[in-house]
């Protein structure tokens, strides 16, 4: 079965408890309360983190397997290791400032999902950022995003005779500047807007910003409170808000006080499924380090805040006993270049590590911690391991269980986009790890032949792929048999230089990076 | 021959009226205690009348175009820049070119609708009164009226318009024959710079008038009251403290106007409307009016010689202080602010009132010192307007440059949505909810506050948001869009995020951005980066290649989330 399939299934089982009772494991009893508390409550959140300005992926998630390397090629802003929060098991480290993220990934509450980008990686800010909000290619220009085409295909008559009975709140939410991309539909805007952390406390006290002294500060205020009640939702999300009167203590940053109302809102009842939020700051060109001390410094403060922040939200939504329904996703329109610059900072990169959080997320990581060979030169960036549209539509179809309104994300209209698990299934699966495809390869760098084994059931795909994301060979196609499944390849062929292996089973799939020596 | 009375058709009028009227007093029920000062702040003004001395900025210049014309581009602050006052004013203070007359585009071939008198493409101003025909014959006057707006280059003509329309209206469903609307209108144009007293005298045995307040029934058998109260109590007078006719003056001012009234074979047959004297139901009694007038009697007088009573009696209202006065708040309310202190009308309206009687009622000199005066020019007054759906509506239409009807036959299709989106928010063309005109121009407490309630600035934000993003609905599927990226092409200079943000503010904001609501825009523009440069350097790519799709859309994609929060902001509805 497939696993979206799967959890609509459990869905729908929830009203028959005996049922699953009857299908229980003891280790399933913890899981089955939160399943229900799940149906009780109303419907699930995403919650999207943009960490604006091109956040320094190898600075938040650092590959371990060759750090002299790394710190060869970024010495000015390289963190020193043993400072690094090591993740067991694994060939990477969070950096120092992201202690309780790391907790959450023990926890299996966060995943790490590894060099995520697209083909073509635009060094733009403005465009790649409409990039990751639209969903599109890189050459395609979109004008919409891709939730705000989502929420189309689900309400096409919106605003008209909206709010109503069957959606009573806001589509979607957004804080911080004012209305993005993301939400933006291809004939309407989906979210409602609120510019500043300010407005939000203004709608429930029914304030307004200072005014200029004068009659003329006098018609602003006027207008301003005229255009705050006429706020579609403002009504609505105010006596929503109102029933919360406790939360647990958030810092008293961008990211916390925006994250304090998203958590506020959902634990309110509101049942509004989207909500974005913005920190700022990350487009670290210089200064991104303490010169003296590469653990202190402007990124550190940023990623300070981030992981201060979540775990905050984490703790707030728990508290209100709605933390099962709520996943949070990270992103950032690019990561930031391998070499470092002298000024002690990175100039703007490609693919970058995501986090996907929550009590229902999958946890652990998937693909690889990215390979630095100490040979790199400052034109080179990490190549993508996962396309971000793999993330958007594991998100959409696995948490929304949502197939047939997923909206395009290609201007290739057949163009899918293959799922990852991000999403806990949580009757096959609660408690246990994942068994994962381990997959070995060997020798790594490559002379002639090489052999890459793992764990799969049944079909698996294998393919070799070049740095520019151009298929060369497809090396097995077909039902992968032993345990592990084993192949033996040549490589005699290609000239020297870096390769990508993508293996697909099932729907995961992942990639193993290659030197041909 | 059949006479019309004043909203005798009004079974047809929601046929082609597709917004009831908005009575936007309504809403603010009586919460509001009458005779409070609303804006106190306003008698800190001390200047008067005298000439403004300070240093004329591109932000004063946007505030006298604004005042005079609808909105403001940014070709005209560019032109007028190093101009004086004086100069500004000799350019715009004159009436201006013809504009071709409103015709047939209503005939509608798939409704099996068509005006035989009036062929497709002609002119309808000379057409017989038909029943069949007059509501699309307004609704075309309307879109026309618009037109003409969005047409007018660098003249107040159109204000004026609509400044004596809101002053001395006629409600155009009510009097429902087309050809005397059109006729009213160009009363009001021939007289929109000239003289107070010739309007007043035109106005008076015009046939829109005369159905609209029902002069045109008055006679000395039935008398008909209506015109004679309004003409003292809202058009000439007013009832403010200088003013004291009696209700015996009004008796009698209805018996010195018996007689006027419409040839109605000129309504009903095709040719101009006219109206006439007819002595016959002239009262030929004297007129004795009260102290206010003093004692005044007007003799009365048989046959032809009973018209001459009107300019008999014109001239004693005219000779009054208060008949100057009035017309100087009038023109206070609608060009300087609402709302009328105590100090305004001792240091403004007075003075101006005696510049109107020294020039003969003739309005031009007096307007001319309004709009050099210090008073005009204060802090406290630029900005202070909350824009009327005209300004507002009209007014960023032609600061953006949208497109424009081709020709008269497009004019309706263009602009009938127009016309309907400018209803909702509360101003039908031609049609003000009463005589006295747009409630928000004189009523207590609220003034121009009126105009903007929870619905009616939805409506506005809608209409911005859509002209920047979707498209705003016309009519059927046509849409237009704002070209935001043409608009900032001619701003001076557009690659800086700061100046972008500023020269647009000047533009289409009654007064600059406090510095929260400047960086909320400026945050948007920039797509929340630090740096001014990353919208330099999107800018001047695409200004490089503007073929370049890629490089266009990144610009679009700044700019238009920036102008939607750029317009959503409070200054956007103050002029």
């Amino acid at each position: 079965m497939k696993r979206r399939s799967f959890i609509k299934h459990v869905a729908h089982s929830l009203a028959i408890p005996g049922l699953l009772g009857g299908i229980g494991a003891p280790a399933f009893g913890r899981e089955i309360e939160r399943l229900l508390n799940l149906a009780t409550e109303t419907g699930r959140v995403l919650v999207l983190i943009y960490m604006d300005g091109g956040n320094d992926g190898l600075n938040t998630v650092v590959p371990l397997s060759n750090y002299s390397a790394l710190n060869s090629v970024r010495p000015h802003v390289i963190l020193p290791e043993d400072k690094l929060l090591e993740i067991p098991d694994t060939d990477f480290a969070f950096h120092p400032a992201l202690e309780d993220l790391k907790s959450l990934y023990t926890e299996r509450r966060l995943q790490v999902i590894h060099s995520v980008g697209y083909p073509q990686q635009n060094g733009s800010h403005f465009r790649s950022k409409d990039i990751w909000m639209s969903g599109s290619d890189s050459d395609q220009l979109l004008n919409s995003g891709w939730t705000g085409r989502f929420l189309a295909n689900k309400h096409p008559e919106f605003p008209e005779n909206y709010p109503n009975e069957e959606h009573p709140h806001p589509l979607a939410i957004e804080i911080g500047l004012g209305a993005s991309m993301l939400f933006q539909g291809e004939k309407i805007g989906f979210s409602m807007v609120l510019n500043n952390v300010n407005s939000f406390y203004e709608l429930l006290e029914s304030e307004v910003d200072e005014v200029p002294d004068g009659p003329v500060g006098e018609k602003i205020h006027f207008i301003r409170l005229m255009a705050q009640q006429s706020q579609k939702y403002g009504r609505i999300v105010k006596e929503s808000a109102e029933k919360i009167t406790f939360q647990r203590p958030f810092p008293e940053t961008q990211l916390g006080n925006q994250l304090k109302i998203v958590s506020r809102l959902i634990a309110s009842g509101l049942n509004t499924p989207l909500y974005l939020v913005r920190l700022g700051g990350f487009d670290t060109h210089d200064n991104q380090v303490d010169g003296s001390d590469h653990t202190l410094g402007h990124h550190t403060n940023k990623l300070k805040e981030l992981n201060d922040g979540i775990m905050a939200f984490m703790k707030d939504l728990e508290y209100h006993r709605i933390a099962d329904r709520v996943m949070g996703m990270t992103f950032s329109e690019f990561g930031r270049k391998i070499v470092s610059n002298a000024s002690g900072g990175t100039d703007h990169g490609a693919a970058a590590p995501m986090f996907v959080f929550g009590n229902m997320s999958e946890g652990t990581y998937l693909g690889e911690a990215p390979r630095i060979t100490g040979r790199e030169v400052y034109r080179d960036n990490l190549p993508m391991q996962f396309d971000f549209r793999q993330v958007y539509t594991s998100l959409l179809s696995q948490w929304f269980e949502s197939d047939s309104s997923i909206p395009m994300m290609s201007k290739n209209t057949s163009k899918r986009f293959d799922q990852v698990p991000v999403i806990r299934n949580t009757l096959t699966d609660p408690l246990l790890p994942l068994e994962r495809l381990d997959i070995k390869f060997y020798p790594n760098p490559v002379r002639d032949y090489a052999n890459i084994s793992f764990n799969a059931v049944g079909e698996a795909k294998i393919e070799l792929i070049d740095t520019s994301g151009r298929l060369l060979e497809t090396l097995f196609q077909g039902t992968a048999e032993g345990r592990p499944f084993s192949l033996n390849f040549s490589m005699i062929q290609y000239p020297p230089g870096r390769y990508i292996l993508n293996v697909v089973t099932g729907n995961t799939r992942q990639t193993v990076h290659v030197i041909r020596i | 021959m059949q006479e019309i009375r004043s909203g005798q058709y009004k079974h047809l009028f929601p046929k082609y009226q597709k917004v009831a009227p908005v009575d936007l007093v309504k809403s603010w029920g009586s919460k509001n205690k009458k005779d409070q000062l609303v804006n106190a702040r306003l008698l800190e003004i001390e200047a008067g009348l005298e000439p403004f001395s300070g240093e004329f900025t591109d932000r004063h210049l946007a505030h006298l175009i604004k005042r005079i014309s609808f909105g403001i581009t940014t070709l005209e602050i560019n032109r007028y820049r190093s101009q004086s006052i004086d100069q500004i004013l000799d350019k715009f203070l004159f009436p201006a070119g013809n504009y071709p007359e409103p015709v047939n585009n209503y005939n509608n071939v798939g409704e099996g609708k068509i005006d035989l008198e009036v062929p497709e493409g002609e002119s309808f101003v000379l057409a017989a009164f038909d029943e069949e025909f007059e509501g699309d014959r307004i609704v075309s006057l309307k879109t026309w009226m618009i037109g003409r707006i969005l047409n007018s280059q660098e003249t107040a003509l159109e204000k004026m318009i609509l400044f004596w329309w809101n002053f001395l209206p006629i409600k155009l469903w009510e009097v429902f024959i087309s050809k005397i609307g059109y006729r009213y209108f160009k009363m009001l144009e021939r007289n929109a710079f000239g003289n107070f007293k010739t309007l007043i005298r035109e106005l008076t045995s015009d046939p829109g008038m005369l159905i609209f307040l029902s002069g045109a029934f008055n006679n000395k058998d039935s008398p008909d009251e209506n015109f004679a109260r309004e003409l003292q109590e809202l058009f000439c007078l007013g009832r403010g403290e200088g003013s004291g006719y009696t209700e015996e003056d009004i008796r009698n001012t209805a018996r010195v106007l018996t007689g006027w009234t419409i040839d109605w074979e000129t309504v009903h047959k095709t040719g101009e409307p006219r109206s006439y004297f007819n002595p016959e139901a002239h009262h030929t009694g004297d007129k004795q009016f009260s102290g206010f007038y003093g004692n005044r009697q007007i003799r009365g007088r048989e046959g032809a010689a009973g018209a001459e009573e009107l300019d008999e009696l014109l001239d004693m209202i005219f000779s009054t202080q208060e008949c100057a006065r009035h017309l100087a708040r009038k023109m206070y309310s609608f060009f300087v602010t609402t709302e009328i202190t105590d100090f305004a009308e001792i240091n403004v309206i007075r003075p101006l009132a005696n510049i109107i009687r020294q020039n003969d009622y003739n309005i031009l000199p007096a307007l001319r010192t309004l709009f050099k005066s210090a008073h005009f020019y204060h802090q406290h007054i630029i900005g202070v307007s909350i824009k009327n759906p005209f300004d507002f509506t009209l007014g960023f239409w032609k600061s953006f440059g949208l497109e424009l009807a081709n020709s008269p036959q497009e004019e309706r299709e263009m602009y009938e949505g127009v016309l309907w989106q400018m209803a909702n928010i509360g101003m039908e063309v031609g049609d003000p909810p009463n005589v006295a005109g747009w409630p928000p121009y004189y009523q207590v407490p609220m003034f121009d506050k009126i105009w903007i309630n929870t619905d009616t600035i939805a409506r506005r934000t809608f209409l911005t948001d859509s002209l920047v993003f979707w498209g705003f609905r016309l009519s059927g599927s046509s849409f237009i869009t704002a070209d935001v990226t043409h608009f900032v092409e001619g701003l001076g200079n557009p690659e800086d995020p700061n100046d972008l943000i500023n020269d647009s503010a000047l533009i289409l904001l009654g007064v600059n951005l406090g510095p929260i609501q400047f960086d909320q825009v400026k945050q948007v523009l920039l797509s929340g980066q630090e740096q001014d440069y990353y919208w330099t350097g999107a800018w001047l790519s695409y200004q490089a290649d503007k073929n370049d799709r890629e490089a266009r859309t990144v610009v679009l994609n700044r700019l238009n989330p920036a102008f939607q929060i750029l317009l959503q902001m409070a200054e956007t509805h103050l002029m």
